[in-house]
């Protein structure tokens, strides 16, 4: 059964991309109502794929990189929907939906194997940690999205023209959400270094060992806290937060995709 | 003329100093820089291998190959970048930066914290509305609204003044003040922190002695680790199928006048004893081998401890007795906890020792001497000598912490938290409501939001819109 809603997924979130960008290209609204509406269908599979999932592994999808992307798009996909439908950001998923769709492909080819949840991960706060994870990297997606958006949109402002842009929130509000996304992600990510740092110290016997995933995740903070204080004192706005913004998912992709790739890091969490 | 100024300062620009350094170093710029400075520093320890985190085989491999750029990175000090001086200074700079923020800021929060009468009629007000002609009905509604949306009312001459989470800027004291407890943490995790790595085999005892340690680091003061004995009774893995350890228990003696108690350790769940705590890390077998002679007379043995399992060969050293020059016998090993042959190939069942077999490979000066399967309890001919494997035990890999610094450190992690929820989820609105006019009422709306006005438009713009309805 996983397998089945999985490719079904996949094809949802792709179609739904392919409706995002071509909404976007032919300047229709409607296409891009079409496109959530797929996207909410697919969020329904996606879910049952998940559901699937526990039942054939008997816990949370939280273990490899296949369990970690199929519940990490979930929160982004959940996330995205969420938003347009709150801020009527009916474009937003032209950049969050092919993410998770390249998420999904990255953890897919790393083997979908069910792995055990061995002895390290017995503990609560493995689920705190990857909680906030992903609930810190679906706002930082979500605010790099409405940072396109907005730097979409600010560029039709400025030419003057009528666009079809126009049906969504003025350039003050996409500016503000940005910044209300990031701090929810920041606020998140804090939760999350916290609980990994105590997962650690439980594990390991030490909170902080400067292991590359633990540092990019630092490091991510730290560009995400720069962005609110250039924020909230330097009053940094619009299309500067937004470039910034654009720059600053390349932290968190590398800290979620690149450091296991690249380096040796202890985040395979295997016993001597 | 400069020269001039610079040697003839008076005393009032001498005394300027430090308000001139508090200035700099408490402004928001200062902090970014830092940051900035730190990010920088962190990368570079991601994209340089750092020496810590090799072995000395890959950093031979590595200076080999490249010495010319080993030599000059390790000479600008970019091998240990995370325990290099910079970023120790560049981190007190943040200290200090984070120490002076807050400082700053305490007269701003100890004015926002007083009750006074509100700023937005005078101030920059950041939103504005005026609503003409509403009844008496809609302005009761606008406050029983505003109450349930967690607002707090106080009436004043001409309407009434809305105010939610008036404390907010408290949360950003107490993030700042999460910073300055960190550090301290991590000061005094710096200035105590202990940490040995032990490998014991069931039965094994720990006495407190330094040498006992395979590595240790930190500083412990007179015999203080002497206080820290204890046996190591039994190691209890539990495996999948596919051997994978689900479960991992080890069930230590704590020994010592008066001391005397039973304690478990777990992956995940390290035991204590006193300001220690014993983290089980690993775990592997060994099995104990006898050496004799051909008659059966016992020449020498010991437990050993094996890096076995799937394919994976290990093997130890056993020293002649009849060499006067220490030769000996390399011993390869490789194990079948539980034995059993598919399709005609050794194999195991499971991953308790329940029936071990060692293939074994004994050679010497580079001749093998002997090559073969044996059973645990059976004995193997080679040279003139019998080996032995008598039985087999587990052995654990035990972390040993003391951390004093370590409390602190997640205590901030609350305060910061909580700090930032404050702060940053629940900050500070108002909103000054002025009736004008008698009868034909006017309604003038004058708002304020910490963080944003757009939304706190909006958000009072569907309050009126819903109130409005009949």
């Amino acid at each position: 059964m996983e397998p089945i809603f999985f490719t079904l997924t996949v094809i949802l979130y792709a179609l739904s991309s392919l409706l995002y960008i071509g909404s976007f290209s032919f300047k229709k609204d409607r296409i891009a109502e079409g496109a959530s509406f797929l996207l909410t269908v697919g969020l329904l599979t996606h879910t049952v794929t998940l559901i699937a999932r526990i039942a054939s592994s008997g816990h949370i999808p939280v273990v490899g990189n296949f369990e970690n992307t199929l519940t990490g798009s979930w929160f982004i996909v959940l996330f995205t929907i969420m938003v347009t439908k709150r801020w009527g950001l009916r474009f937003i998923g032209i950049s969050t939906v092919p993410f998770c769709l390249l998420m999904l492909g990255y953890g897919w080819m790393r083997g979908t194997d069910v792995e055990p949840l061995t002895s390290t991960y017995q503990i609560v706060w493995l689920y705190i940690h990857v909680f906030f994870a992903w609930c810190a990297y679906g706002s930082y997606t979500v605010a790099f999205g409405v940072a396109v958006l907005y730097l979409l949109k600010e560029k039709k402002v400025s030419e003057g023209k009528k666009n079809f842009l126009q049906g969504m929130p003025s350039l003050d509000l996409l500016d503000e959400l940005m910044f209300r996304y990031t701090i929810f992600g920041f606020i998140a990510e804090a939760i999350m270094i916290a609980a990994g740092s105590i997962w650690a110290s439980r594990l390991w016997g030490h909170y902080w060992g400067w292991d590359p995933v633990e540092t990019w995740s630092l490091l991510s903070w730290l560009v995400y806290g720069n962005l609110i204080h250039l924020r909230l004192v330097f009053h940094w706005k619009g299309s500067k937060i937004a470039w910034y913004l654009i720059f600053a998912i390349i932290a968190v992709i590398v800290s979620f995709w690149g450091v296991n790739i690249v380096m040796e890091s202890v985040h395979n969490f295997k016993l001597s | 003329m400069v020269g001039k100024t610079r040697c003839c300062m008076d005393k009032g620009s001498l005394k300027r100093y430090p308000v001139f350094l508090f200035e700099l170093i408490s402004s928001a710029r200062f902090a970014v820089l830092i940051t900035t400075l730190i990010i920088f520093i962190l990368l570079l320890g991601l994209f340089i291998p750092q020496r810590p985190f090799m072995t000395f085989k890959e950093y031979g491999a590595w200076k080999r190959s490249s010495p010319r750029s080993v030599e000059v990175l390790e000479a600008l000090g970019l091998l240990h970048v995370y325990s290099h001086p910079f970023l120790t200074i560049l981190s007190v700079l943040l200290l200090l930066s984070v120490l002076a923020c807050t400082l700053k800021r305490l007269p701003e929060v100890r004015e926002r914290l007083s009750p006074r009468k509100s700023s937005l009629l005078n101030g920059p007000q950041t939103l504005r509305m005026e609503i003409p002609h509403v009844g008496e009905r809609v302005l009761e509604r606008l406050g029983d609204s505003l109450r349930k949306k967690g607002f707090r009312l106080s009436n004043g001459e001409d309407g009434f003044e809305a105010v939610k989470n008036p404390y907010s800027c408290l949360g950003s004291i107490l993030f700042h003040v999460s910073f300055l407890l960190i550090m301290t943490g991590a000061i005094i995790s710096m200035r105590t922190r202990f940490t040995g790595t032990l490998i014991l085999s069931e039965g094994q005892p720990f006495l407190g002695r330094m040498e006992q340690f395979y590595g240790a680091s930190g500083v412990l003061s007179g015999d203080e680790l002497s206080h820290l004995q204890f046996l190591l009774e039994k190691v209890s893995p539990s495996f999948d199928e596919a051997g994978n350890v689900i479960a991992l228990s080890a069930q230590i003696r704590v020994l010592g006048k008066g001391k005397a108690r039973v304690i478990g350790a777990r992956v995940n769940r390290p035991a204590r004893s006193g300001p220690y705590e014993i983290h089980l890390k690993g775990f592997g077998y060994c099995p104990l081998w006898i050496l004799m002679d051909a008659e059966g007379r016992e020449l020498d043995g010991a437990y050993v401890n094996l890096v076995v399992g799937g394919d994976r060969e290990d093997s130890f050293f056993i020293p002649d007795p009849r060499s006067k020059e220490g030769k000996g016998y390399r011993v390869s090993v490789l194990f079948y906890p539980d034995f059993v042959k598919v399709d005609g190939h050794p194999s195991t069942q499971s991953f308790y020792p329940m029936n071990p077999y060692f293939y074994l490979k004994i050679s010497k000066d580079d001749r093998l001497r002997y090559q073969g399967m044996v059973p645990a309890g059976e004995r193997v001919s080679f040279d003139g000598f019998q080996l032995e494997f008598r039985e087999v035990r587990y052995w654990a890999k035990l972390g040993i912490v003391k951390d004093s610094g370590k409390g602190i450190i997640f205590f901030s992690f609350l305060v910061g938290i909580c700090g930032l929820l404050w702060r940053l989820l629940f900050y500070r609105k108002e909103l000054l409501v002025i009736v004008k006019g008698e009868k034909a009422r006017d309604l003038i709306l004058l708002g304020s939001s910490d963080l944003f006005t757009a939304l706190f438009k909006r958000e009072i713009e569907e309050l009126l819109n819903f109130i409005k309805e009949p």
